[in-house]
């Protein structure tokens, strides 16, 4: 019954309606449900609208119903039940969305040239539909059309919530006119609208100013149509809900779109030659963009991601391009590196990372947001510069005498420092969907990070953009500890692939006792001690002319290599049970890919062969890796054999990516080098959050 | 040729240098009496003249830099390489010690002179810059593991820097030598160090010598910040790992580590029940890489005598742990063998 009652309420006014309009069932079924509600509820003193309900019968007889796209078909149809039964429901895959509206529609803001210019310079910023473009970014909301029934003197309007003031805009369309954007003009929330109006009806467009904001803002809007109608004390209401469309970030169970690198001319030739053969072989849609910029990390300042609702024509997807919160320096401390750069000679740098500023100078536009969210101290408390001599500090910041102390500044920025390099996006990754042992359901998979956890709780990203991501609700975080890695990502040890596996994936995992016993093997069984590895290369590729050829009995003899190899294999095999605990993940899922680890200096380990799991996977069936340079024995390295022979079964094939110059040098490799954009899933996100 | 050179600066850092294989501290106790000026052409900042004028250097550097200009050479192109490479935006860790390194065993010399004389500010070299050179020349000279570096190694581990990672470094590089006398004298800093201690510590887990494990077991169950108890389980395990052990570089206090991992072993198997969680993950992580057969044995033991059930569970958790070790199969008895 309460079912019934709950329904009815929801559809009191369009029953109502009916029932005017003569149709006999609908009429029947007011009466019952009426009945009812006086029956079940009389005596309930917690139901204090029933009362209201029955005693204004007549006046809320006009259908005032606010139509939104409660059924995500992308229409607004008010003979659909699955639109009027979901404006309310808080179940997954149900209520209606809007975009938040980030992108640059107009392209606007190419005339942007600094990074506060660029970032306040998005559609949502201004007080007008830019553009049949942005208004195809709209989300839409109707009012019935009251008819001949709307009294002359009846004023309506629609408002939201207080919590949502700030975070939606709304533009109405004027009566009468077409689908331009010039006919949509701002509509402030509670603004009067005429009777005339309300009788033809009013179709209103909606765009989002932000995200979910964790502890700030739900996402959810609530939506109030009113009508004061004379001789009514009480205005006639309905409502809906609408929420901003949650952001995703890909996995790479979709195949690889179009390919990013950073032209570097020369010092990386050979690994655009290799990654574009690859590309070439893989038949990507979109093949290769190199970046006319000097920063190689391409994984690092960019992240890619999405969100998207549903339109009349299919989904209107809105990519998302962040920029990392990698920082020269601490905001608070900018006098201090001001007199830094004037030291050296030079231009005081961005706060943030140059580079990053790729995703205002080559992405934001038409449906392409470019955004960065970030703290100018990481979250840390800022240092208060006030009364304190900024030469002297610099003084003490060298080790040269200063005249007073400033530990507290040493220590800001030393936090700062040490945890910059986990706000570069090799350090946030995505796994493929899945269903977790417990049952729980992850249909866009999680977002994985690496942080110092609680052993160094300082040690983690920029809490901004951390919490952007949980607030989505959708992708959970798993983190892993990569405290001990040099530079500290997720995108060195381990990485998803697609594979012809029960799953549809396997996680490749950096296995580096087994490039131990590689060696050994060599060593011993194949009179192979004198074999180099890295043979031709020099240390630092172009940097340094220093040979780095080794033999295979020296990394052995490496007692440094061969303690941080061992120590690897300690870390490595604890956040793969990280997995294998939250993903359920077993032996058949796992692929191990041997490479050895050498301490990169400051206490902090890296690849000392260039790390085959740091590819990129650019379809189902391809994955680009750094080549091993591993030693070769009889025409064929050991390394690039054994790997081809263990992902071959699994439907994978390896294109080997010269990654030695610049990028294994400088600490990264393929992955780290590279970035892509990934095909949108065919199925569209609000069909698929009870599956994965 | 003189058996012994000081190095000393106008801050009053004493560069001791000696042949290999003298005592460290009483090469430090003794002064140079070749004097060798500025070099010409460096800048004249009054601020920070302390790094930059010499008023004493060995005649084996001046030697060195007759016969070896080359040296010196590149160790400055390598510093305007890191320079260059911080200006650039340096986004990842430069492997500066690597770098060094590839300039063979004479570099001694040339980094500790680098370490001495190079003045930032004439130099234009950003923080990070600095930093990164720093601790790289630093990590370049452990890995040489000549006694000769201790003196002046030990003069930073003293010094009041701002950045941990420099006196880490200065550590660790002492500590890689051998040492005795500097080891021991590595753990008197780390003793005095108010600021940095941690750092320290962690950096005595490249001595790998039985005073710097008995140290830093001393550390672990005396203090309570579990900062420190960290980087002291840490440093053990650096200390301990068998893999290092294997290899020749070690070889020489190779009976020494034999006897010493067993006492660790002890120590930590017996602590872990009543360590808290981040402590039971570092014990279990340090025990990994010292001996996974002992250490499950010995957890076994103890879980085998005792009427606490929960320090039974805590037990049988590790015996557990050591028992998955990916490290175990090559720590089987068979395969430790020299």
């Amino acid at each position: 019954m309460e079912i019934a009652i709950i329904y009815f309420r929801t559809h009191s006014n369009m029953l109502a309606h009916l029932a005017r309009r003569g149709g006999l069932v609908p009429a029947l079924t007011l009466l019952v449900l009426l009945a009812a509600c006086s029956v079940e509820h009389r005596e309930e003193p917690d139901f204090p609208w029933i009362p209201d309900i029955r005693g204004t019968f007549e006046l809320k007889s006009l259908p005032v119903i606010l139509g939104v796209d409660a059924s995500r078909n992308g229409v607004i149809d008010f003979h659909d039940p699955k639109d009027l039964d979901n404006r309310h429901n808080p179940e997954p895959g149900f209520g209606a969305l809007f975009l938040p509206n980030l992108d640059d529609a107009s392209g606007r803001c190419s005339e942007a040239t600094t990074d506060a210019q660029r970032e306040v310079c998005y559609d949502a910023r201004l007080d007008a539909v830019v553009n049949e473009i942005d208004l195809a970014q709209m989300a839409r909301i109707r009012t019935y059309p009251l008819g001949e029934e709307a009294p002359e003197e009846a004023v309506g309007s629609l408002t939201i919530d207080e919590a949502s003031k700030d975070r939606l805009r709304i533009y109405r369309r004027r009566t009468g006119a077409g689908e331009d954007a010039a006919d949509f003009t701002l509509y402030e929330p509670g603004d009067a609208i005429d009777a005339h109006d309300l009788a033809q009806g009013v179709e209103f467009a909606v765009e989002g100013l932000s995200w979910v904001e964790p502890d700030k803002w739900s996402g959810r809007v609530e939506l109030t149509l009113s009508v004061n109608v004379p001789g009514r004390d009480e205005p006639i209401e309905d409502r809906a809900h609408m929420d901003v469309a949650p952001l995703l970030f890909p996995n790479h169970m979709k195949s690889a779109a179009e390919v990013f690198v950073a032209d570097l001319g020369r010092s990386n030739d050979d690994f655009r030659r290799d990654l574009k053969e690859a590309v070439r072989q893989a038949q990507l849609q979109e093949g290769v963009t190199e970046l006319d910029i000097d920063d190689p990390w391409v994984q690092d300042y960019l992240l890619i991601g999405y969100t998207a609702i549903p339109g009349p024509n299919g989904p209107r997807v809105m990519r998302v391009y962040f920029r990392s919160a990698n920082l020269n320096y601490p905001g608070s401390l900018e006098p201090v590196y001001r007199r830094l750069a004037q030291m050296e000679n030079r231009p005081m740098p961005t706060l943030l990372r140059e580079a990053g500023a790729v995703v205002y100078t080559h992405f934001h536009g038409p449906k392409r947001a470019g955004r960065a969210k970030y703290h100018p101290d990481k979250g840390f408390a800022p240092i208060d510069l006030e009364d304190v001599d900024v030469d002297d500090v610099v003084r003490y910041l060298y080790g040269s005498g200063s005249q007073q102390s400033y530990p507290h500044i040493a220590e800001h920025i030393e936090r700062v420092s040490e945890a910059d390099s986990l706000d570069s996006f090799g350090n946030t990754e995505t796994t493929p969907p899945y269903i977790a042992s417990d049952g729980s359901v992850y249909p866009f998979g999680r977002v994985y990070r690496g942080h110092g956890g609680e052993a160094l709780p300082d040690f983690r990203p920029d809490p901004t953009l951390t919490g952007v991501i949980e607030a989505q609700g959708l992708q959970p975080i798993i983190w892993l500890d990569t405290s001990w890695l040099a530079v500290a990502h997720v995108d060195e040890t381990v990485s998803f692939v697609p594979t012809e596996t029960e799953r549809g994936f396997s996680l490749l995992h950096s296995e580096p006792l087994e490039a131990i016993e590689i060696l050994e093997k060599v060593r011993d069984e194949m009179n192979g001690g004198n074999a180099l590895l890295f043979e031709g290369r020099s240390q630092m590729g172009g940097w340094w002319p220093t040979p780095a050829s080794v033999t295979v009995s020296e990394v052995l003899d490496d007692p440094d290599v061969m303690a941080a190899t061992a120590k690897a294999a300690v870390e490595v095999a604890a956040q793969v049970d990280v997995f294998i605990q939250e993903m359920g993940l077993d032996d058949d899922d796992l692929v191990p890919i041997p490479f050895l680890y050498t301490d990169r200096g400051w206490g902090g380990l890296s690849a000392y062969q260039p790390g085959m799991v740091n590819g990129l996977s650019l379809d189902a069936g391809r994955f680009g890796m750094p080549r091993p340079e591993g030693p070769v024995i009889d025409g064929v390295d050991v390394f690039e054999n054994l790997v081809e022979e263990r992902l071959a079964p699994l439907g994978v094939q390896v294109n080997w990516i010269d990654s030695w110059d610049v990028y294994h040098v400088g600490g990264g490799h393929v992955h780290c080098g590279t970035n892509s954009e990934r095909m949108q899933p065919a199925t569209p996100w609000w069909s698929r959050e009870k599956e994965p | 040729m003189r058996a012994r050179l000081t190095i000393t600066i106008l801050a009053g850092i004493a560069l001791s240098v000696a042949p290999a294989g003298a005592d460290s501290q009483e090469a430090a106790d003794e002064n140079a009496e070749v004097s060798i000026h500025t070099p010409e052409g460096t800048d004249e900042s009054p601020a920070f003249s302390k790094y930059r004028k010499l008023e004493e250097v060995t005649d084996d550097l001046a030697l060195l830099w007759r016969t070896r200009p080359d040296l010196f050479e590149a160790v400055d192109q390598v510093r305007d390489a890191v320079i260059a490479y911080h200006r650039a935006g340096a986004w990842r860790p430069m492997n500066v010690a690597l770098l060094l390194d590839g300039l063979g065993e004479e570099r001694l010399l040339p980094l500790l002179w680098a370490l001495a004389s190079d003045d930032p500010f004439a130099l234009g070299m950003g923080l990070g810059a600095w930093v990164a050179w720093r601790v790289g020349v630093i990590e370049s000279i452990g890995r040489l593991r000549d006694p000769r570096s201790v003196p002046p190694l030990l003069s930073i581990a003293r010094g009041d820097h701002p950045q941990a990672a420099v006196r880490r470094a200065a550590v660790a590089a002492i500590g890689r030598t051998g040492d005795a006398g500097g080891i021991a004298a590595a753990i008197a800093v780390a003793e005095e160090s108010s600021r940095h201690r941690a750092a320290v510590v962690e950096g005595l887990g490249q001595a790998r010598r039985p005073a710097a494990a008995s140290y830093l077991l001393d550390v672990f169950t005396a203090t309570d910040d579990p900062t420190l108890r960290r980087a002291a389980v840490r440093a053990l395990g650096e200390w301990g790992n068998l893999e290092a052990w294997r290899t020749p570089a070690l070889s020489p206090w190779k009976e020494e580590g034999d006897a010493v991992r067993p006492a660790i072993v002890e120590a930590l198997v017996d602590a872990y029940p009543n360590a808290d969680s981040v402590i039971q993950t570092e014990i279990s992580k340090t025990l990994q890489l010292i001996d996974v057969h002992g250490s499950a044995a010995r957890a076994k033991s103890r879980a085998e005598v005792t009427m606490d059930p929960k320090r039974k569970g805590a037990w049988r958790e590790l015996e557990e742990a050591m028992q998955l070790s990916p490290l175990g199969a090559r720590q089987e008895p068979s395969r430790n063998a020299p």
